[in-house]
């Protein structure tokens, strides 16, 4: 009698326990799931992105460009991010360094599709000037060959009217080969040509590629938080690092407070900012991707004929043409692509804006959910091939 | 054979069945656990397969170089290995002495029982504190205050992550020890001192010498910790520059921010231009420090024995020769202490032994002067711990309020990547993996504790339970992610989701081995005596577990629930991996969910420094009240509810009386001999109402129900006047 209450009671309460376990199993409003994976940049912009997207709902993990990029080639997800073009090379048949990727990118129908633009900028500490640094194709090698670490590199080499101060560079570690904003730094900087740089200075390439700083580099880790932190609590006169510009807008007060400037490039004879300020600090103008070139592209990466993929392109297709988004990706610091842009991803660019456009949808659509593949297949530079979106 | 014996011949027969199956499904439960754990293993070697093709076994372990980038050069194991040592071993013998003397100040020296509740859940409630926020601490206000001590220049140090590691290890040990010191004996001391010693001395020479076994443990848990954490260490500790700082000399090691493996194994698994050559090397690091662990606790197991001296004579030779060596110094100065301090003026002998003992307990000079050094260092530890957890606790708390009370906190929200959310995911993994890892932590436990015979396989197995406690959390987040998501899919989208269910299986695997060494930990402190009385009275095996050593070891299992909830709390890898680094809109099973953790984790990669400070420090803050509610319900909800249920019991079978037997209405007369929900009746008033006192028991008064206890009239007079004062 004892025992069969004993059974009764433990079995209402395991009943009830997998009954609630059941019904908080399975989400029944529906809302399609679309899941999205890679780099830790591009992560919190589609995060913020997805927060107010009602119709469905976006998951974003990070976990690196290169597992962005494969995990979306091999169908592993929705969309791949990834904070850089993948590197495509079209004479030995490779995309990232494999052949059997080549053939899964084209068997997959995969397509780049450029969102924003992001800025690299460099801050610095240097106390007792008032003149800026200001970086030139003639100096930018001094630079580079401080982050590499090897010798002592001063603030006047890259300057005369700067102070003797040494530059103590801090640097992501593992360099381009494990940090994006590493890559973007040494891959998409404007005042070298990356591919004579390599032959060129192919220690200190070598160095900031890999990681293998030398002595006198500081390391952080990947985010552009924990590098500010780790920069701002040092903080040593003539400390230097990079950060992306979305970065630096949103946090502009604390940097200046905490003594840091930003530097500036030079574009046709002018000290180029990434980004007007007003005397509230206020960020008027963004000058990234027009006279700022240092930036790099945030791209999204999908599989165009994979299942149930009819909630991805609407959602990407929102991204790029839906108003609200895109103030969006300005409130996050990014700078959202121009429309002529925009159009260098279609296969047949033939609106002139987006009122037309939006007159033929159902054409537009067509032209441009197009594979990469098919979008350069009558371009015949095979070298100067980059999948997403054009600046020019 | 008579009906009798048949009975109990059957209930004898019933017995040896039951016991037989527990036995089995207790090691069903085991075979479970280590199926899993050579899966595991299976799935790291196949892993690592790339990695040994790429680098070569030549440049991962005879190379003097650290470069991951270039599997031509050398990737030396050694030196991220030896940051491990430094940094991990600093860590515990910086919190060890802190941690034991807090633990035996708050048991010994703390009369009052309540406050020392108190204490003990403060501590709990700190071990469940997320290694990410020690992390934030250890940046924004540990590591300025350091390097100005310390002179460093830089707050992100080798120092710094030390004694932050050490903060982190801290209560575990504590409680662990406190837990061990519980188990225990008190008589112990009172032997000690009804030999003449005195009361701190008998803590020092007997009670801790019992105790040694399970503060060894505890050790070894926290080892193990300090080793596997990852999360805390990689945010202050980036650098991978080994060969220069080595180069500089050990001090300038010290000064850097070099990683220890643990952190160099999770940071690089997700390289942005890694590939599966450095993802195999990382499982090949993996493996290395799998095997360098199990050396480390086999040394500290071997260093830590129980002493067999009888066998190996030239031994006992080697070691005593060994101490006069070592101890010569300090031999001599006990010696000068002794004649400074006591002086007999008889010879000691074989005869007046005694009365010599007798003469030093009475006579000696700073006899007082043990109790007074050991109490100073009690109260010196107990103040330096609680200080610091002070500090961090009352940082988060401050910061805390300061950020939920700002305008755009998601405290109390639900939708997509809120802190309210986070909560309830929170709760959702802790229950459903708690669920699933306590049977089986338990009954694996029970096997190693109490069934298996043989001593081989159960020592095997322990130490390889050990060793796994201390495998970086993300080596078994990949094999999660494998396992429940991609072949399983157990998601609501199939392989290609993620879901709160593979996350809460996936941290499973991450507590099993430390729960079930605790739990196993518990069980061993029930004294062997009470299994051998029981067996004495004629229990199976089964039922003493049940009856007599489960309620006992209760305490104990509930401790390390606690502790493992802490751990639950603050991992993170293997939920961002397998439960998502961003929520879905509606909260389920099967959908990605943030939890607190991957919520403050996710803030690193935000671009608003301030807001995400602020969302770091309100899901800290929330992580630890949801701590220490938990624990206010295991430890005084639990107990409150048992007693809740003993009194449900009693009326339960009074009940069953009265459907059975009959019962007496309307005996208002008796209204005011009701005490304590019984009432009082004498034989004579039972005569004179006509109840027959052997067969009715019970009794209806207003509607409730009442005990009848029969007793003699002068009794229940004499009760009446007692009561009446």
């Amino acid at each position: 009698m004892k025992l069969l209450y004993k059974w009764l009671i433990g079995g209402v309460i395991g009943l009830a326990s997998v009954g609630v376990i059941a019904a908080i199993a399975v989400d029944y409003k529906k809302t399609p799931l679309i899941y999205s994976n890679g780099s830790s940049s591009v992560q919190p912009l589609l995060q913020s992105i997805a927060k107010d997207y009602e119709s469905k709902d976006i998951i974003s993990d990070a976990g690196g460009s290169l597992t962005g990029i494969t995990n979306a080639m091999r169908q592993k997800t929705n969309i791949g991010m990834a904070s850089r073009s993948p590197n495509v090379d079209f004479d030995s048949k490779k995309i990232e360094g494999q052949l059997s990727n080549f053939e899964t990118w084209e068997k997959n129908e995969v397509k780049t599709i450029t969102i924003a633009w992001d800025g690299i900028a460099l801050i610095y500490k240097l106390d007792n000037t008032n003149e800026n640094v200001v970086l030139n194709k003639n100096n930018i090698n001094y630079l580079l060959e401080a982050f590499a670490g090897e010798n002592r590199i001063s603030f006047k080499q890259l300057n005369p009217n700067l102070p003797d101060v040494e530059i103590t560079p801090y640097s992501r570690t593992g360099g381009a080969n494990a940090s994006g904003t590493a890559e973007a730094f040494l891959k998409y900087n404007p005042l070298i040509k990356y591919k004579d740089f390599k032959k060129k200075h192919h220690n200190t390439y070598e160095r900031l590629h890999s990681g293998n700083y030398g002595k006198f580099t500081k390391s952080t880790e990947e985010s552009n938080t924990q590098a500010w932190t780790n920069i701002k609590s040092d903080a040593i006169n003539g400390s230097i690092t990079y950060l992306s510009t979305g970065f630096i807008a949103n946090n502009y007060e604390e940097i200046t407070n905490s003594g840091y400037k930003i530097v500036l490039l030079e574009n046709q004879n002018k000290d180029v900012k990434p980004f007007e300020v007003d005397e509230n600090n206020n960020i008027i103008k963004s000058n990234t991707a027009t006279t700022y070139l240092w930036f790099r592209p945030f791209n999204l990466i999908t599989s165009l004929n994979m299942q149930n993929n009819e909630n991805t392109k609407t959602f990407i297709w929102d991204i790029l043409f839906d108003s609200n988004i895109e103030s969006k990706i300005k409130e996050n610091g990014f700078l959202p692509l121009t429309f002529e842009q925009k159009m260098t991803m279609f296969l047949n660019p033939e609106f002139k804006n987006k009122d037309e456009m939006n007159l033929n949808l159902i054409k537009a659509k067509q032209s441009f959910f197009v594979s990469d593949f098919i979008l350069n297949k009558n371009n015949t530079n095979k070298e100067q091939i980059i999948f997403g979106a054009k600046t020019k | 054979m008579n009906t009798s014996t048949k009975k109990h011949f059957r209930l004898l027969n019933n017995k040896i069945k039951s016991d037989k199956v527990w036995k089995i499904i207790s090691s069903l439960f085991a075979w479970f656990f280590s199926f899993i754990f050579i899966g595991l293993i299976i799935f790291i070697i196949i892993q690592s397969i790339p990695g040994f093709k790429a680098y070569g076994i030549d440049q991962i372990l005879f190379s003097n170089e650290f470069n991951l980038a270039n599997t031509k050069s050398g990737a030396s194991v050694w030196f991220p290995l030896a940051i491990t040592l430094l940094v991990s071993g600093g860590a515990v013998l910086f919190a060890t002495p802190i941690a034991i003397k807090t633990a035996t100040f708050i048991k010994f020296r703390i009369k009052n029982k309540k406050f020392q509740k108190f204490l003990k859940i403060a501590i709990l409630t700190l071990a469940g504190i997320p290694s990410v926020v020690f992390g934030l601490f250890a940046i924004q206000a540990l590591g300025p205050v350091l390097s100005t001590i310390f002179n460093i220049g830089s707050a992100q140090n080798i120092i710094t992550s030390c004694i932050m590691l050490g903060f982190i290890v801290l209560p575990t040990i504590i409680s662990l020890t406190l837990n061990t010191y519980d188990g225990i004996d008190m008589r112990l001391i009172e032997n000690g001192i009804g030999m003449g010693s005195s009361y701190t001395r008998s803590i020092y020479k007997i009670f801790k010498k019992e105790a040694r076994g399970g503060i060894i443990i505890a050790v070894i848990i926290a080892l193990g910790r300090a080793i596997g954490e990852t999360m805390a260490i990689s945010m202050i500790l980036s650098d991978q520059g080994y060969q220069n700082v080595f180069d500089a000399g050990f001090i300038e090691v010290l000064k850097s921010a070099l990683r220890p493996l643990g952190a160099v194994i999770s940071a690089n698994m997700f390289a942005e231009n890694g590939g599966d050559d450095l993802k195999g090397l990382l499982y090949v690091f993996g493996i290395i420090l799998f095997v360098f662990i199990m050396v480390l606790n086999g040394i500290v197991v071997y260093l830590t024995r129980k002493k067999k001296k009888k066998n190996y004579k030239w031994f006992i030779k080697f070691e005593k020769k060994l101490d006069q060596i070592v101890f010569f110094i300090p031999n001599q100065f006990a010696k000068l202490y002794e004649k400074i301090t006591f002086k007999s003026k008889n010879e000691l002998t074989l005869d007046n032994l005694n009365f010599f003992v007798t003469e030093r307990i009475q006579t000696r000079k700073g006899k007082r002067l043990y109790t007074v050094n050991k109490i100073f260092w009690e109260v010196l530890a107990f103040s330096i711990a609680f200080s610091l957890l002070g500090w961090i606790s009352l940082d988060i708390i401050i910061n805390g309020i300061k950020a939920a009370t700002l305008v755009d906190s998601s405290l109390f929200l639900y939708t997509k990547n809120t802190t309210g959310q986070a909560t309830i995911n929170t709760l959702i993994i802790i229950c459903l993996s708690i669920l699933i890892g306590l049977p089986i932590s338990l009954f694996t436990a029970i096997f190693l504790n109490e069934y298996a015979k043989n001593k081989w396989p159960k020592k095997l197995l322990l130490f390889f339970i050990d060793s796994f406690g201390s495998t970086p959390s993300i080596i078994f987040a990949m094999f999660g992610l494998v396992m429940f998501v991609e072949v399983f899919g157990f998601t609501s989208m199939g392989s290609i989701g993620k879901s709160l269910l593979a996350g809460a299986l996936t941290i499973t695997l991450v507590i099993l081995p430390t729960f079930t060494r605790a739990i196993q930990q518990a069980l061993q402190s029930v004294p062997m005596a009470i299994r051998e009385n029981a067996f004495g009275m004629g229990n199976s095996k089964w039922e003493t577990i049940r009856k007599l050593v489960l309620p006992q070891a209760k305490k104990g299992i509930i401790t390390s629930v606690v502790l493992t909830i802490g751990r639950i709390v603050s991992e993170t890898a293997p939920l961002y991996l397998t439960a998502g680094l961003s929520s879905s809109k509606h909260i389920a099973i099967l959908n990605p969910g943030q939890t607190l953790t991957t919520r403050i984790y996710a803030q690193l990669y935000e671009n608003n420094a301030i807001a995400a400070k602020n969302v770091m420090y309100e899901a800290a803050f929330v992580t630890l009240w949801l701590v220490v509610a938990l624990i206010i319900i295991a430890h005084v909800l639990i107990p409150y509810f048992e007693l809740i249920q003993a009194d449900f019991k009693k009326k339960f079978v009074l009940l069953k009386n009265i459907i059975k037997n009959p019962y007496v209405k309307n005996i208002n007369l008796f209204k005011n001999q009701i005490y304590k929900q019984k009432i009082y009746i004498s034989y004579q008033q039972a005569k004179l109402m006509n109840y027959d006192y052997n067969k009715i028991h019970a009794a209806f008064v207003g509607g409730k129900i009442y005990e009848i206890k029969y007793l003699e009239q002068t009794d229940l007079e004499a009760m009446a006047l007692k009561l009446r004062g």
